[in-house]
C-alpha cells in the first residue's frame, strides 16, 4: 500500500473552527484513505497572509516562518496546504527568507532549526499538486469505489493556487483538477473564467464592485451546463455561495447547482462517510440523480 | 506633496525595481478584473510613482481595489509583481494616514489585531468585529447566508488560541 | 640560455591606469629576475607603442617580451607580429590581461596593483621557459560549404560561385528558398517576394560552380580551417532527381492528403509533392510518413503514372563527404509558437492566426489564391494585429525580434488592399521602424487607415459565432478597451531554429544567450565565429529582415573568399608533441584524442601526433601514463605552467617564516 509522511498546515479557514472546516476534514479523510500519513503542524499560527502583509511585511514573514520552523522541528519538511492564500503566504515566506539575507538572519535567530545544517529546506505543496504529481493516477484510482460517471463538474480554481507561486500548472489555464475528475469518472467543464478572480476579501469591503464579477463566473458555468461547481479555496467557496444567494431569485438554475470542495467530491467517489466530508443529504440526493453510478455505490456504507 | 513619503518610497527597493522595469504596455490594466472601477489604471499608478507623484498615487483608490489575484503578475512581460506593488502602496497609505476611513484599511487592522491577540483568526469573528466597527447594518444583510452556514454547522464563534502566543507577539 | 626579458605595461588610456598604479608596477617589475627593461605607455597597441617594443628587442637584444594590457584575444596577435617584425620568435612572447581581469573588476587601487604585480611576475617567470616555435602552413581547400538555402545562403553562394570558386549548398527541405519563399510581398518597397527571389534560385540551380544538395542534413564535421571534412546525409526523395521532370502527374493521382507545412497547414497537399510551384530543384518528393505505400504497403499509384519512371521506392539515404576550406552557416530562423501564451487563444480559437499563416493566406500561390478567408469561411471585416507575441517578454524571449513591427504593418497594408472596407487595428508597445524607408512605410500604412493603438493585448476571448474580443489598455488614453474582431493576427517572434543547438555542437560555434549563433564580435566581426573558417549569415545570428540577411550573406561570402584566396593558412604550433624515445606505445592518447590527431606508428611502435589535425586541447598530455616528458604540449609545458603558478600561489607559510 502507498505510504508517505507529510506535515499539514490547516490554516485558519480549514481548521476545526474555520468556515472551510469540511474542506479540511474531507481532505484529511481522502489522504488517509490513500495512505498518506498526515501530521498537523503543532501549535501552528496565522500564515502571515496578504492582509497581514499590508500592515507589516516583515512580521508577516516571521509569522510564516514560525509555521515552517514547526514543520522542520517535526522532521516533516514537506508541508501540505489546502488554502491557496496560506499556500501563497508560506511559499512567499520561503522565497523571501532565502533571498533576503537580513530576514534570514532574523529568522535563524528566532527559529534555530532554520539554517541548521541537518534540517532540510521546507517544501510547501498545495494538495492539488500533491495528489496529481505525487500520488498519481494509479495509486489514486485504487481508492475509487464509485465512479461519478457523467457528472458535469465545473472546476473553479480561483487565483492563488497557480499564481504566482503555483508552478505545478499553467497560471491561467490549469488542468490538474480536471485530471483528478477524469480519474473518478466525472466530466470536467472547461470555462475560460476558471482562474479569474472571485473578489477575495473585497466581497466584505467592496461588494458592489466585486459581485458582478463573481456572478459572471457563476453564469458562465451555468451556461456550460455545470451540475456541480467545485473549488479548492475557502474564499472562492464563500464568495460563490454569497453570489449564489444574490442571484438565486433571478437565475433559477443556480439553486440546483451545489458548490463543493473538490476533496468532498473525491470523498464521495472514495465512498467516505458523509459526516467527515461535510456533505448534506440534499447535496447527495441531488448528485445521485445526476450520476450514473458505477461499481459498488448501492450497498455502500452510507446507505 | 509630502516629502518624507516620497523619500520613503524612493528608498523602497521593491517599489524601485517595479518602477524601473515597467515598460508601460498596459497588460496589467487590461488583465485586472476590477479595472473599470479604478481612477487610475495599474499602469498609470506605476507611472505616477515613477514621476514622483506619490501623494496622488496614495490617494488613488486603485490599490484598494486590488484583490491580489496576480493575473497581472503572471502576464507582465517584464515580470513585475504588480499585485505586490499594490500591497506596498496600501501599506504606505495606511502608515501615513491616507486611508483611515477606508473599509479595507479597517479590515486589515482588525485582522492584524486578531492575529496578534490569538495567533489565528476566525472568519466569523473577523467579519463581525469588522462590521461592528464600520456598518453594523451589514450584519443584517448577511443573515440569510449566516442562517445557511449555521444550518450546515459551519458557523462558529470559537477560536483556538496559539499556545505559545509569546512567539507571535514578539 | 641567458634570458633577457622586456616588460611593457599599457595604460589603455585610463582603462587600466586609473585603477592600477602603472608606475609602481613598472618599478616592481624592473627588479624581477632576468628583466632587463620595463616600461609603461598610454597605448601599447598603437604604432608608436609597438615601435618601442621593436626598438627594445634590437637595442637590448631581448630574448622574451611580456605585455601587460588587455585581453590576448584582442591584441595578442598584434604584439606577436611586432615581435616577429623585430626578429624575435612570436612564441617568446606572453601577454597578461590586467584590464578585464584587474582594472575593470575593482576600484581598489591598492589591491588592483598587487594583483597586477602577481600576474606580471607570473608571466615573467613563465616566459623564461618559452622555446621558439615555428608556425605550420597548410594549403586551403578551394571550396565552401553553405548550410541553408534561404536568401542569405543563396546570396553567399552566388557571390562565391561567380568569383570562380566551388560552392556546396546543403538544404534540409526539398527546395531552396527558405522563409522568403513563403512571403507574399516584402516591406517597405512591396516588391513581390517570389518575383525577386525566383531568379536567384534559378541562378543557383544553373551555376556550374554550385552543387545543390537538397533534402539533406549535415551529420558530422571534422578537420579545421582550410581543411574541413563534412559528412552529409541526403534523405531519400524516392524520386530520381535525374529523371523527374516536375510534371506533377504523380501528385494529381496521389490519394493521400497531408496538411501542407509550406502553407502553415492551412490546406492539404499530397504525399508526393513539390514544396511550392517555383521550387528549386523542380523535383517531386515522397513524404514517407504519409505515403500509403510506406504506411500501409499499398498504392504505388504515382509510380504507375510517372511518364519518366522517376519514382523509386527503393531509394536509400545517401552519404556524401565534402572537403571544403570554409563553411557558412545560414540556417535561418523558426517562428515562436504562440499556443504557449494561452490567453491569446491560438490553437483554441480558430480565427486566431500567426503572421506567417496570414502571409500564406494573402499569397497568390497560397491555399486561398490570395483571398482572405477565415477558417470558418467568412471574410473578416475587423482585424486586430497583436505585436510583440513572444518577443520583448521575459517569460518567452527578452529580445526585440526586429522584423515583426514591419511585417505586421505590411500585412495590415495587404489586408487593406484586398479588403478596403475592413478595419485593421495594430496593438503595439513601440513601433520599431528602423531601416531605410521603414518610417515612411509606417506613415503610409497609417494614412491608409490602419488604426495604431499603443497597448499590449492582455487577452483574446471568444464572444460567439467565431467572433473574438481583444482586451487591452489604450495606454495613451489610459482606458481599458476591447475590440470585437473577426480575425486576430499574432505577430510572433523569430526564434532560433530547433536544430541550431545541434549544428552549434557539430560546427563548434557558440550560441548566444538567446540561442542564436554567436558572432566573433558584434561590431567588428559580425559574420565570423570563434570557430575559425566557420562564418554565419542571416537570421541564424539574430532576427533579421531581407536587406540585412542579404548584406550578411554577401559579407560572409567575402570572408570565405578571403580565406580561399589566401591559399595557405598558418596553424598555431601550440600542439602536442611525442618524445619517441620515452613513448611505450600504450596508445591511451590515441583513444582520448577527440580530433583523431594521435595515431599509432607501427614502425617505431610509438604514438605520433598529426600536426595539422591537433587542436592543442591537451587531453592526450593529461592522459599519458608516463608523464609530461613523454607527451608534452608545446606552449604549455610543465615548466611553463609551474613557473607561472609558482609566482601566483602564496608561498608556504613555514617557508615564509624561515625567510623572515
Amino acid at each position: 500500500m502507498f505510504k508517505k509522511n507529510v506535515s499539514y498546515y490547516p490554516g485558519c479557514s480549514c481548521s476545526k473552527s474555520g468556515l472551510a472546516r469540511y474542506y479540511g476534514s474531507s481532505s484529511l479523510a481522502v489522504l488517509k484513505k490513500i495512505g498518506v500519513n498526515v501530521s498537523e503542524i503543532e501549535d501552528w499560527n496565522c500564515c502571515g497572509s496578504n492582509l497581514y502583509r499590508t500592515i507589516d511585511e516583515n512580521k508577516a514573514y516571521l509569522l510564516g516562518a514560525r509555521n515552517l520552523a514547526k514543520a522542520l522541528e517535526m522532521g516533516l519538511p514537506e508541508i501540505l496546504i489546502l488554502c491557496p492564500a496560506c499556500f501563497l503566504s508560506l511559499k512567499r515566506t520561503l522565497t523571501e527568507v532565502f533571498t533576503n539575507s537580513t530576514l534570514l538572519i532574523e529568522v535563524k535567530k528566532k527559529y534555530s532549526v532554520f539554517g541548521n545544517r541537518t534540517s532540510s529546506i521546507p517544501n510547501v505543496r498545495h494538495i492539488i499538486d500533491f495528489l496529481v504529481n505525487d500520488i498519481g493516477e494509479d495509486v489514486f484510482k485504487k481508492n475509487v469505489e464509485k465512479k461519478l460517471d457523467g457528472l458535469k463538474v465545473a472546476p473553479y480554481y480561483g487565483c492563488q493556487i497557480t499564481r504566482p507561486y503555483g508552478l505545478f500548472d499553467d497560471p491561467e489555464f490549469p488542468t490538474s483538477m480536471e485530471r483528478i475528475f477524469s480519474w473518478i469518472g466525472a466530466n470536467p467543464i472547461d470555462s475560460p473564467l476558471k482562474t479569474k478572480c472571485c473578489g477575495g476579501m473585497l466581497t466584505i469591503t467592496n461588494e458592489g464592485e466585486v459581485l458582478p464579477m463573481i456572478k459572471k463566473i457563476l453564469e458562465s458555468y451555468i451556461r456550460l451546463g455545470a451540475e456541480c461547481i467545485v473549488t479548492a479555496c475557502p474564499l472562492c467557496h464563500l464568495n460563490l455561495e454569497i453570489a449564489k444567494m444574490k442571484i438565486k431569485r433571478t437565475v433559477k438554475e443556480i439553486s440546483n447547482i451545489p458548490i463543493m470542495y473538490f476533496t468532498q467530491l473525491i470523498g464521495l467517489s472514495f465512498n467516505l462517510p458523509f459526516n467527515e466530508l461535510g456533505i448534506t443529504k440534499e447535496i447527495v440526493e441531488h448528485l445521485n440523480k445526476k450520476i450514473i453510478v458505477t461499481a459498488s455505490l448501492r450497498g455502500g456504507k452510507n446507505e | 506633496m509630502n516629502v518624507q513619503i516620497t523619500h520613503l518610497i524612493n528608498s523602497d527597493k521593491k517599489i524601485h525595481a517595479v518602477v524601473e522595469k515597467c515598460i508601460q504596455c498596459g497588460t496589467c490594466s487590461a488583465s485586472c478584473p476590477l479595472n473599470q472601477y479604478m481612477d487610475y489604471t495599474p499602469r498609470q499608478l506605476i507611472a505616477l510613482v515613477r514621476e514622483g507623484m506619490i501623494d496622488e498615487a496614495l490617494k488613488s483608490r486603485t490599490s484598494w481595489l486590488c484583490s491580489t489575484c496576480y493575473l497581472c503578475a503572471v502576464r507582465c512581460p517584464v515580470k513585475i509583481n504588480i499585485g505586490d506593488f499594490m500591497t506596498s502602496l496600501k501599506r504606505y497609505a495606511i502608515k501615513n494616514g491616507y486611508s483611515d476611513n477606508l473599509p479595507y484599511s479597517k479590515l486589515t487592522k482588525t485582522y492584524v489585531d486578531l492575529v496578534n491577540k490569538y495567533g489565528r483568526i476566525s472568519e466569523t469573528k473577523l467579519i463581525i468585529t469588522f462590521s461592528l466597527k464600520t456598518n453594523p447594518l451589514k450584519l443584517l444583510k448577511m443573515l440569510p447566508l449566516s442562517a445557511k452556514l449555521l444550518r450546515e454547522g459551519i458557523l462558529s464563534l470559537s477560536l483556538e488560541k496559539v499556545k505559545n502566543i509569546q512567539e507571535i507577539r514578539t | 640560455m641567458n634570458r633577457r626579458i622586456g616588460v611593457y605595461i599599457c595604460h589603455c588610456g585610463l582603462n587600466i591606469a586609473s585603477v592600477v598604479n602603472v608606475e609602481k608596477l613598472t618599478e616592481y617589475v624592473k627588479e624581477l629576475e632576468d628583466v632587463v627593461i620595463a616600461r609603461n605607455y598610454p597605448y601599447m597597441c598603437s604604432d608608436p607603442g609597438q615601435e618601442i617594443i621593436k626598438k627594445d628587442i634590437k637595442e637590448y637584444n631581448l630574448t622574451n617580451v611580456v605585455v601587460a594590457a588587455c585581453s590576448p584575444t584582442m591584441h595578442g596577435p598584434t604584439f606577436q607580429k611586432a615581435c616577429e617584425e623585430a626578429g624575435l620568435n612570436p612564441y617568446m612572447f606572453q601577454m597578461v590581461n590586467i584590464r578585464e581581469q584587474v582594472s575593470w573588476v575593482t576600484d581598489d587601487i591598492e589591491k588592483a596593483t598587487e594583483k597586477a604585480k602577481l600576474l606580471v611576475s607570473a608571466a615573467v617567470n613563465r616566459v623564461r621557459f618559452h622555446q621558439p616555435l615555428e608556425k605550420i602552413l597548410v594549403p586551403v581547400k578551394q571550396s565552401i560549404l553553405i548550410v541553408g538555402g534561404g536568401i542569405a545562403g543563396i546570396e553567399a553562394a552566388l557571390k562565391i560561385a561567380n568569383s570562380g570558386k566551388k560552392v556546396y549548398i546543403v538544404e534540409k527541405e526539398p527546395s531552396i528558398g527558405g522563409r522568403m519563399a513563403q512571403l507574399e510581398k516584402t516591406f517597405p518597397t512591396l516588391d513581390c517576394a517570389a518575383c525577386i527571389l525566383t531568379p536567384k534560385m534559378v541562378e543557383v540551380a544553373s551555376n556550374p560552380n554550385i552543387t545543390l544538395i537538397t533534402y539533406a542534413e549535415v551529420k558530422e564535421v571534422s578537420g579545421y580551417i582550410g581543411n574541413y571534412r563534412v559528412k552529409v546525409i541526403k534523405k531519400p526523395r524516392y524520386v530520381d532527381e535525374s529523371k523527374c521532370i516536375g510534371c506533377g502527374l504523380c501528385a494529381i493521382r496521389c490519394p493521400s492528403k497531408v496538411p501542407d507545412k509550406f502553407n502553415m497547414g492551412l490546406n492539404n497537399r499530397r504525399a508526393i509533392y513539390m514544396m511550392f510551384p517555383q521550387a528549386v530543384p523542380r523535383k517531386y518528393t515522397i513524404d514517407s510518413e504519409h505515403c500509403l505505400f510506406f504506411t500501409k504497403g499499398v498504392c504505388r499509384v504515382c509510380e504507375k503514372f510517372c511518364p519518366t519512371k522517376a519514382v523509386n521506392f527503393d531509394q536509400k539515404p545517401e552519404e556524401i563527404v565534402l572537403e571544403v576550406g570554409g563553411i557558412i552557416l545560414a540556417i535561418g530562423y523558426d517562428l515562436f509558437d504562440p499556443s504557449v501564451i494561452k490567453r491569446y487563444g491560438y490553437g483554441r480559437y480558430m480565427n486566431v492566426y500567426t503572421g506567417l499563416e496570414v502571409e500564406r493566406l494573402v499569397s497568390a500561390s497560397g491555399p486561398t489564391n490570395g483571398k482572405i478567408i477565415l477558417r470558418d469561411g467568412r471574410t473578416p471585416s475587423t482585424i486586430v494585429i497583436i505585436h510583440c507575441v513572444g518577443s520583448r517578454d521575459e517569460n518567452y524571449h527578452t529580445y526585440c525580434s526586429k522584423i515583426c513591427c514591419m511585417y505586421a504593418m505590411k500585412l495590415a497594408h495587404l489586408i487593406k488592399e484586398r479588403l478596403p472596407n475592413s478595419t485593421v487595428y495594430e496593438l503595439y508597445i513601440d513601433i520599431r521602424a528602423h531601416g531605410k524607408g521603414y518610417e515612411e512605410f509606417y506613415r503610409k500604412v497609417q494614412e491608409e487607415g490602419v488604426i495604431f493603438i499603443r497597448g499590449k493585448a492582455a487577452e483574446v476571448a471568444e464572444v460567439g459565432n467565431g467572433r473574438l474580443s481583444v482586451i487591452f489598455e489604450d495606454t495613451l488614453l489610459g482606458r481599458v478597451q476591447s475590440i470585437e474582431a473577426d480575425m486576430v493576427i499574432l505577430a510572433t517572434a523569430a526564434e532560433p531554429r530547433k536544430d541550431a543547438k545541434e549544428l552549434a555542437r557539430l560546427f563548434r560555434v557558440p550560441l548566444d544567450k538567446d540561442g542564436f549563433f554567436l558572432e566573433k564580435h558584434p561590431k567588428l566581426a559580425p559574420v565570423s565565429t570563434v570557430s575559425k573558417g566557420v562564418f554565419v549569415a542571416g537570421a541564424c545570428q539574430g532576427p533579421k529582415d531581407i536587406p540585412d540577411s542579404v548584406a550578411q550573406g554577401a559579407a560572409a561570402a567575402s570572408e570565405a573568399l578571403a580565406l580561399l584566396s589566401s591559399g595557405v593558412i598558418e596553424v598555431e604550433p601550440i600542439i602536442a608533441e611525442v618524445n619517441k624515445n620515452l613513448c611505450s606505445g600504450c596508445r591511451i592518447c590515441i583513444s582520448t584524442c577527440p580530433y583523431g590527431a594521435a595515431v599509432y606508428d607501427a614502425e617505431s611502435k610509438t604514438a605520433t601526433i598529426q600536426e595539422v589535425l591537433c587542436q592543442g586541447c591537451g587531453t592526450c598530455v593529461a592522459s599519458c601514463p608516463s608523464g609530461a616528458r613523454t607527451l608534452k604540449q608545446r606552449g604549455f609545458t610543465d615548466e611553463q605552467i609551474l613557473g607561472e603558478l609558482e609566482m601566483i600561489l602564496p608561498k608556504p607559510k613555514i617557508k615564509m617564516k624561515a625567510v623572515a
